[in-house]
Order: C-alpha cells, then structure tokens, then sequence
C-alpha cells in the first residue's frame, strides 16, 4: 500500500518536472530572434534583408532560385532544345530564317543565329519549374527569374509571349 | 470495396462502422481507413488506398529517361533528393555508367540533408498527431533552414529536381560548406531541446509505451523496411549492409529500437529511430563535406540516352525505407515499363494487421510511427 502509494507520487512528480523542463524550453524561445519572415512586408528578393530590420537566420532567394521563366528573343537562336527538353510541352517555338549573326554563347563560345523566333509562348499555368529547358539552352537565351507571385484572374495571362509584336490577340491557354 | 459485416454484440448492441479519412489530419494525405468498431476498441480495419494516384509509373513509359526525373520529385515529396538519387542509379546500373567521385559525395550529402528534414516533419508531425503541437513548430523551424540549404544549391524547396543521370545538375557554391556546418552545429542543441520538449516527457513516453507493437517476425514478413524495421529490433540499413555510391567511405552506426521505455518495437521506438538517424545523417554529411574530392560533377553521356535492352532494378535506403525502382529497356529511348516500391506502401499493409484489438486513439499513434504518407502509397 504504501509502495504504491510512492510510486503514484513519484510518477505524478516525475510528470510535473518534465513537463515544467518542456516549458523552460519555451520560455527560452520567448526571447529568441523571431525566425519568421514577414512576407510580403519584407521584399526576400533583396539581397540584404537586414534593410527591412530581419534578424533571423534565413536568408534571401538564392541567385539560382526557380521563378518564372523569361526569355531574350534577341539572343535566341530558335534551337528548340528547350522545347525539345521540356516534359510536359510547355513551350512553342516558331521561327523565321534571317541572315547569320553571331551570339556569345553560355560557355564563351560563339554561336551561330540563323533563325530568329517570331513566336515564343510559354505556358507558366503548367510549367512545374524544374529547370530541365535552361540546361541545354546554347545562348542563355531562356533562364529563371525571381518572379513567383502569379496569382492571376485568367488562365490566359499565364501563356506568356515573349517574342511577339503587340497587339496581337491574347490566345486561348488550351492551344499549348 | 466491400463494407464490413457488422456483428450484432447483443444486449441492443451492435458493431459500428468508421470512416477514418480521406481527409483526416492524422492520416498525412489522403488516405482511408474503414474500421469496424467495437464500441473504442477496433475489430478490424481495411485501408483504402489510392486517392493520390497520379500514374506516375504509366507516365514513365510516355518520357524519354532524362525527362522523368521530376516526376521522381512526386514520388515522395518530403524527401525528393532521395527519390531523385534512386531513379537516377537504377538508369546508370541499366546503362553501366560511371558517375564521378564528386558528384557522388554531392549526392550523399544532399540525400542525407533531405533525410534529416524528412524525419524533422515525421517526429514534428507524430507529436502533434498525439497533442503535443509546440514540438511541431520546433521541427518545422530547423527543416526551414535545411530548406534554405537546399534552395541555394538547386533553387528549389521541395522539388528539387537535382540529381541527374550520370552526375549532378550543379556544382555546391562556395558558401555551402560553411552553411552547411553551421546548420549542422545548430542542429545538436536543437535536437536535444526538442528531446526535453517531446521525447522525454513523461505523459508522451507513458502514451506510446509498448503502443501497437511490430514484432520483428511481422516486420520482415510484410516486408516494412527503414526505420520502422528497425525499430522492431531488426538491424539492417542498405546503406551499411548493401553499401552503395560513397557510403563506404563514412562511418556511421544504425540506430536499432530496443525498448527504451516499453517493448521493442512500440511506437516510441520508432519514433526514437528517427530521432537517432538525424544525429547520424548529420555526421555523415560532416564527413562527406570533409573528404569531399575536386572534379567533374558530370560524366560523359550521349545526348540521348538508349539504354541497351534489358531490366534493372536498384534499391537506395529513403527516409520512409527502401525504394526500389525497376526499369525494363527495349533499347529505345523510353523505359517500357518501371515499377517503384516505396516503404510506405509495405508499411500500410502491416496496419491491418497490428490495429484489432487497439483503441482508437492508439490507431493515430500507429499511423503517426509509421512515418506513412499518400504520394508514395499510390504513386
Ligand atoms: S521549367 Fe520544366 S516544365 Fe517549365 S518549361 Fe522548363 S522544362 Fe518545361
Ligand atoms: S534553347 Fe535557348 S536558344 Fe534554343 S530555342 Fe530555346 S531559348 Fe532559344
């Protein structure tokens, strides 16, 4: 009687403490530099977010960081190895023949341009952004911005057309 | 599927049927589970799988090899890096590549980086399965920063979509090694905090002492792997048992549950396994930073893969166990057909088993150690 008597104090005690050392550890955390970002308050596409008054540990995006795809149609030389590369057909490429000029490659080698793309649409709605265009890209032509805020109220703003004179109609985001 | 016959108890009584899921927090995605209930105690349970199926293995046979890789990333979401790194060994097996020295050691690391923050979400997850949601937060914040590791090296969070056929896609930029130290001299202290918080309190050990208890026998017939095999006191890791790519050349040990507080193979041996396997990830990936060679991290493909006629199959040890892929080559340029074995999905066959007889409560527990989750059930 009195053995089990000790042990349900001893068990209730012993409760007590680990759950008061737990609470120690979150008192701790009550003066630790918060961790949280405070997105969108603090623009994470600047490189020093010290600016904003962030003092945690996290850091800004990386420069390889994944965002929208962007184009330069002036030095791309409508090789369609991106659209050849990318899995789910995002891309469409079409292209006219002009006469040869010479583009600095990604490498430093030169590379040769007779073809010039005169429509370049990509399809960000179904992009799963995983970079398997950008490597084999011979100019650099196609590469990751740090854009990520897409919301958007039609599906058809998400077909970006980067090699387009203005004006044109707005296409329909199926045809991709 | 066939609902239960419910037995009538008598006395007015009758058995009940529950519908646990698809949308249940504890299941960690959706998945179902039909129970037939003897008032609490469970008579029997039926997992009802398949609401997160994608086709990943159809849409293999639709992409050249190189091309599937980020489809690999949705295998199993919480750790990528690991699936990644096995889909990338099976086609080099097929195709008797010799990927360099550096671009292995890149892939140990990061395959063990994302272990870690893999097991972060399971511990941080199966507390707050149980009640306790601090400890969560705590886990969440340090994965945070592993996120951020990773996010430099490859520019992505979640589906990194990283490793290549043959190598790496990037080379670690100059910062990451220290980072990377300094994450993981953090990460110790954290780790025993979080053991303060969660792992030794008292009401969390007394409420998983000797919970739904796999025996080692059970555990191998059903062919549950990782660290739930071993924390039914079974001490197999392929890493050290099959060793493959630069494990050799690291030391470390395998953490192996043995009744820490109730019986082998309880709910918190499992649990305690994960904890154990993040300290040792951390000094595997201190090594590797260590003995990390110079060179290449690419080795010289042709620019369209045609794999020789032919099958393979290669197993990596992930986060969630062992995850096998198949690959059967006609020489062209598109698998003909890959099959993928996960760990989860050996793992949710066991539950029927080991669930009658259980409260309901204790079910959530069981989930919860198993470390299960949807996308790696159903592919
Ligand atoms: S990032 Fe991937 S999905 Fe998006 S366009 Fe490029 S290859 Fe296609
Ligand atoms: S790979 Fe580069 S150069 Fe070739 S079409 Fe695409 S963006 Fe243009």
């Amino acid at each position: 009687m009195v053995q089990s008597m000790k042990r349900y104090v001893g068990n209730v005690g012993n409760t007590t403490l680990t759950v008061l050392k737990g609470l120690r550890v979150t008192l701790i955390n009550l003066f630790r530099t918060p961790i949280t970002i405070q997105y969108p308050e603090v623009d994470i596409r600047q490189k020093d977010l010290k600016a904003f008054g962030y003092k945690g540990p996290l850091g800004p995006l990386p420069d390889r960081f994944r965002g929208f795809l962007h184009v330069n149609p002036e030095i791309c030389i409508a090789c369609d190895l991106c659209m050849k590369a990318c899995p789910i057909d995002c891309i469409r490429i079409e292209s006219t023949k002009i006469d040869k000029t010479t583009i600095q490659g990604k490498d430093g080698k030169a590379v040769n341009k007779v073809k010039h793309p005169v429509r370049f649409d990509i399809h960000l709605g179904k992009c799963m952004y995983c970079g398997l265009c950008v490597e084999p890209c011979p100019t650099g032509a196609i590469s990751f911005s740090k854009e990520f805020e897409g919301a958007t109220s039609t599906l058809n703003t998400l077909v970006v057309h980067f090699a387009e004179p203005k004006g044109l109609p707005v296409r329909e985001a199926t045809i991709l | 599927m066939q609902p239960f016959e419910l037995t009538d108890l008598g006395a007015g009584t009758k058995e009940m049927m529950l519908n646990m899921g698809p949308q249940h927090p504890s299941t960690h995605g959706v998945i179902k589970f039909v129970l037939r209930m003897d008032g609490e105690v469970v008579a029997a349970l039926d997992p009802d799988v398949g609401f997160l199926h994608r086709s990943i293995e159809k849409i293999a046979e639709k992409l050249s090899y190189p091309d599937f890789m980020p489809y690999t990333d949705r295998v199993d979401y919480v750790a990528a890096m690991n699936c990644n790194f096995g889909y990338a060994r099976v086609v080099e097996k097929l195709m008797k590549m010799e990927v360099p020295k550096r671009a292995e050691y890149i892939r140990v690391i990061v395959a063990e980086l994302n272990r870690i923050s893999s097991h972060l979400v399971s511990v941080g997850t199966f507390g707050n399965d149980i009640g306790a949601v601090t400890p969560f937060l705590y886990a969440i914040r340090d994965r945070e920063l592993i996120n951020d590791l990773l996010e430099m090296l490859c520019g992505a969070r979640l589906t990194y979509n990283f490793v290549r056929i043959g190598g790496v896609a990037f080379d670690l930029p100059d910062t990451f090694k220290e980072k990377a130290i300094a994450f993981l001299d953090t990460l110790e202290p954290k780790l025993k905090e979080f053991n303060t918080l969660l792992s030794e309190n008292r009401i969390f050990r007394e409420r998983l002492a000797g919970v739904c208890v796999i025996s080692k026998e059970d555990a191998v017939a059903y062919g549950v792997t990782g660290p739930n095999l071993r924390g039914s006191g079974v001490d197999w890791d392929l890493r050290r048992d099959e060793p493959y790519s630069v494990y050799p050349e690291v030391s470390f040990e395998v953490p192996v549950g043995g009744g820490l507080v109730g019986k082998v193979g309880d709910a918190f041996d499992r649990y305690w396994v994960r904890i154990k396997e993040m300290q040792e990830s951390a000094k595997i990936v201190r090594q590797c930073l260590e003995q990390i060679p110079e060179g290449p991290i690419m080795a010289k493909i042709p620019r369209v893969l045609k794999p020789p006629a032919g099958d393979a199959f290669d197993r990596t040890e992930a986060p969630r166990g062992e995850l096998g892929y198949y690959l059967v080559s006609d020489g062209s340029s598109k698998p003909q057909r890959l099959k993928i074995r996960t760990g989860s999905f050996a793992a949710v066959s066991i539950i029927p088993k080991i669930a009658p007889g259980w409260m309901i409560a204790d079910i959530v527990a069981l989930i919860g150690s198993l470390d299960i989750i949807a996308p790696e059930i159903d592919r």
